[in-house]
């Protein structure tokens, strides 16, 4: 399959535009701060991050994995499970926190009831906030796959990702 | 620019209050984009709508520019990977490639930060 081109490139953009204007920047801080809480473990960050990636079928998001995740036992195969998670074998726990994300990606003015009672046996008002936070900053790549400039990583394999202690994402090396 | 309604902000301000801040601080940034002002309002109008199931009227006293900001918005918010070249093709006929830029992230601020406000209301006390 053809990888999309790009809509529009970096030399066309001035300076203070691309990377540099006060929106980005308020963008990642409000992404930096999203990391910063660390109430929700890192395999269901991961998770959710991932279930992001694949609705907005962002090529870069997808061709990371988060080391603190891989530390905690996230593999290949959760992540292959997460397009069908609702049949998969996951703990309810992760379930419900892809429920929350499915629901705010897909359908926040109409959300069942039923979803406050599942979060409320696995998650306390702040990790909820914590998740739909999360949703938003694992959506920011929206605006970059909407032009296509959301190239991943490598095209060879997946490569680490990192936050240093601020929040802000350090890429790592390829992965096996 | 109000991104989340007050009674959501109070619930970030008690439970994520950094991503309460750094919201405020977007909003203000937000305010400022060299963007004109009326098209990222109808922006909003038009998200805000959507997520509420409310049907858009689209009048015929849209302009060009405005009628390719709705037409991309729409897009962006159902699936943002099937937006096709001529829907940022027909932005990029009305602005700068910097504003189109800056105009996706602002569509995602608005888009997302709305769908956050719904989220929290709904599942949070």
């Amino acid at each position: 399959m053809t990888a999309p081109s790009p809509r529009i490139t970096a030399d066309e953009l001035s300076f203070g535009a691309f990377f540099r204007s006060e929106l980005e920047q308020h963008i990642g801080a409000f992404a930096a701060a999203a990391v910063r809480a660390r109430s929700i473990d890192p395999v269901t960050t991961e998770i959710i991050r991932l279930r992001c990636a694949q609705i907005h079928d962002c090529r870069l998001c997808g061709s990371l994995r988060v080391r603190e995740a891989l530390d905690s036992g996230f593999d290949e195969e959760m992540q292959r499970k997460i397009g069908a998670w609702e049949s998969s074998d996951f703990r309810p726990k992760i379930k419900a926190a892809l429920a929350l994300c499915d629901a705010m990606i897909m359908h926040p003015g109409a959300i069942d009831p039923a979803l406050r009672k599942f979060l409320s046996e696995h998650f306390d008002a702040a990790q909820i906030a914590e998740i739909c936070v999360d949703v938003m900053k694992w959506s920011q790549q929206k605006a970059l796959v909407s032009l296509r400039i959301e190239p991943p990583a490598s095209e060879d394999s997946l490569t680490e990702l990192r936050f240093d202690e601020a929040g802000n994402p350090v890429f790592g090396a390829a992965l096996d | 620019m109000d991104l989340i309604s007050t009674a959501s902000k109070d619930r970030l301000a008690r439970l994520h209050g950094e991503a309460a801040t750094e919201l405020e601080n977007l909003e203000r940034a937000l305010d400022d984009v060299p963007i004109p002002v009326d098209l990222l309002q109808l922006t909003d109008r038009y998200v805000d709508f959507s997520l509420r199931g409310a049907e858009w009227q689209i009048s015929n006293a849209m302009t060009p520019v405005e009628k390719a900001c709705i037409d991309y918005c729409e897009q962006f918010m159902s699936s943002v990977a099937s937006i096709e070249d001529a829907q940022v093709a027909a932005l990029r006929e009305h602005l700068s490639p910097d504003q189109v830029y800056l105009y996706a992230n602002a569509v995602y601020l608005i888009e997302m930060s709305k769908r956050l406000d719904l989220t929290l209301e709904a599942v949070l006390p």
